[in-house]
C-alpha cells in the first residue's frame, strides 16, 4: 500500500501519519466525552459484591505490604540520618569548650505512613533546662524579592513569622528543641542538607518546599510554595534577634 | 482481581489501585454496553487492567487522559471479542463497509490538514463504519505500540493485527481523501 522507495511517498506517507494520529487522538476524546455524557449513569453502576471483594482484599492486602515496605527503605535511611547527625553533633561538640557543656542532641527521625516526625531527643548523661528554654528569637534576613513580612505569632514556646507576596505565601517557624515536628512526607522527596554547620532536611513536595533544620537550641522550619534554592537562601540568612 | 497478584512492583500496583477506583465504574460500562452482561463487563475490566499493567511504569500519571482513554480502548476491543464469538460472525463486512465511503470525498492530502478542525467529526464517522478502525489505529498512531503489542493487547495475532491496520488505514485516508483507489 505505501511505496517507501519512492520519496515523494515517504512525505506523504508522513502527511498522512499526522493525520492519522490526529485523528487518533480526537477518537480518545471522543470516547472519554462519550463516558462524561453518560457520568449519571456510571455512577448508578454497582460493582458486585464478588468483585468489590475481591479488589478490596487483593489491594489492602498489597497496601499494608507496601506500608512494611515503605517503612523498612525509611528505617534503612534513618539509621544512615541518625549516624551522621550524631556524628555531626559531635564533632561540632569537639570543637568548642562551652559545646562541652551544652547538650548532645540525638536527631531522632521518626516515619510514619504519611508523616515523617521530626525531633531532637536529649541523650546526654545530664540535661540542662536552661537550654531547652526559649530564650531567642530568630529571623531571616533575606526573603524572596517581593516578600513582606505579613504576621507574626507568638504564642510563647512557638514563633511563627508569615511573609507574603501576592498569593505567595511562606512561613518561618520556631520553637524550642524539645518541640515534636509532624510533617507531610508522603510522596515527598525528603534530602539531608546542611544550613551553616546544623544538618537539617529538604523536603519538596509538588511546588511546596519545606527546610526543616535546628541549631543547639532551636529548630526551625520554613514552609512554602518557594522554590528550595531561594528557601535554602532564607534559611541560610537566619540570625538570632540583637 | 486476584489476578492482580501476579505483579511484583509496588508502585505499579498502586497505580493501579488508582487506576482502578477512579475508572472501575466507566469500564464497566463501556462493555456493559457492547455485551450487556453485567458479569462478563466485570471479567473483561479485570482483564483490561492486567493487559495494560505491562504498560505501566513507575512514573506513568494515573490521571492523564491517555491512560484513561488506552484503558477505554482495550476495553472496547475485548468486548467486540466476545461480542463476534457470541455472534459467531464478525460485525459487518470488511468489504461491505469500505463500500460505504463515498467516493466523493477522495480530496488532496493538502485538503486533508484544512479538515483537521473536524477530526472528531471523522473519527466518530470512521468509528461508525467500523468499531475495530479507530481504535487499532488509535493504539497504533497515537499510543506508538508495535504490532506484536498490539496483538497481545487485543488477544489475536500480529498477522491480524497488520491486516486490520492496513485496512483502517485505507478506510481512513478514503474519508479524508489522501488515498486514491487502486484498482
Amino acid at each position: 500500500m505505501r511505496d517507501k522507495s519512492h520519496p515523494m511517498e515517504t512525505e506523504t506517507d508522513r502527511l498522512q501519519d499526522t493525520v492519522i494520529r490526529a485523528i487518533g487522538e480526537a477518537h480518545v476524546e471522543n470516547l472519554l466525552d462519550d463516558l462524561e455524557r453518560n457520568h449519571g449513569l456510571i455512577e448508578k453502576i454497582e460493582l458486585s459484591e464478588a468483585t468489590k471483594r475481591s479488589a478490596e482484599i487483593f489491594f489492602e492486602k498489597d497496601r499494608r505490604k507496601r506500608k512494611g515496605s515503605t517503612i523498612h527503605r525509611f528505617n534503612k535511611n534513618r539509621a544512615a540520618i541518625f549516624l551522621l547527625v550524631l556524628l555531626g553533633v559531635f564533632s561540632i561538640t569537639s570543637l568548642s569548650v562551652k559545646a562541652i557543656r551544652t547538650k548532645v542532641f540525638d536527631y531522632v527521625v521518626k516515619v510514619s505512613d504519611t508523616f515523617t516526625k521530626f525531633s531532637l531527643t536529649d541523650v546526654s548523661p545530664s540535661s540542662d533546662p536552661e537550654l531547652n528554654a526559649k530564650t531567642e528569637y530568630y529571623y531571616p534576613t533575606k526573603i524572596p524579592a517581593g516578600f513582606t513580612l505579613m504576621e507574626k505569632y507568638d504564642t510563647g514556646d512557638i514563633i511563627t513569622l508569615i511573609y507574603t507576596k501576592g498569593n505567595e505565601r511562606f512561613s518561618f517557624t520556631q520553637t524550642p528543641s524539645y518541640a515534636d515536628y509532624q510533617l507531610d512526607t508522603e510522596d515527598a522527596m525528603v534530602e539531608k542538607i546542611y544550613v551553616g554547620e546544623y544538618e537539617g532536611f529538604l523536603i519538596t513536595k509538588k511546588n511546596r518546599t519545606k527546610i526543616f533544620w535546628h541549631n543547639d537550641s532551636s529548630m526551625f522550619l520554613l514552609d512554602g510554595h518557594v522554590d528550595p534554592e531561594t528557601l535554602l537562601k532564607v534559611a541560610n540568612s537566619v540570625v538570632k534577634k540583637p | 482481581m486476584l489476578f492482580l497478584s501476579v505483579i511484583e512492583n509496588d508502585i505499579v500496583k498502586a497505580h493501579l489501585e488508582e487506576l482502578y477506583l477512579m475508572y472501575a465504574k466507566e469500564l464497566v460500562y463501556t462493555s456493559y454496553r457492547i455485551i450487556h452482561d453485567y458479569h462478563e463487563a466485570e471479567d473483561i475490566v479485570q482483564t483490561a487492567f492486567i493487559k495494560v499493567s505491562t504498560y505501566i511504569g513507575e512514573n506513568t500519571d494515573v490521571k492523564c487522559n491517555k491512560i484513561r482513554g488506552l484503558l477505554v480502548i482495550i476495553v472496547r476491543r475485548l468486548s467486540y471479542n466476545v461480542y463476534n464469538k457470541r455472534k459467531k460472525q464478525n460485525n459487518i463486512s470488511i468489504d461491505l463497509m469500505e463500500d460505504t465511503i463515498c467516493d466523493d470525498k477522495i480530496l488532496s492530502p493538502e485538503t486533508n490538514i484544512l479538515r483537521l478542525d473536524d477530526r472528531k467529526k471523522i473519527a466518530d464517522m470512521l468509528d461508525s463504519i467500523n468499531k475495530n478502525y479507530m481504535d487499532i489505529l488509535t493504539l497504533k498512531y497515537v499510543y506508538d505500540f508495535s504490532d506484536g503489542v498490539i496483538a497481545k493487547l487485543l488477544d489475536t495475532t500480529e498477522g491480524n493485527v497488520r491486516t486490520k491496520l492496513s485496512r483502517a488505514r485505507k478506510a481512513c485516508l478514503k474519508i479524508m481523501g489522501g488515498e486514491k483507489d487502486e484498482g
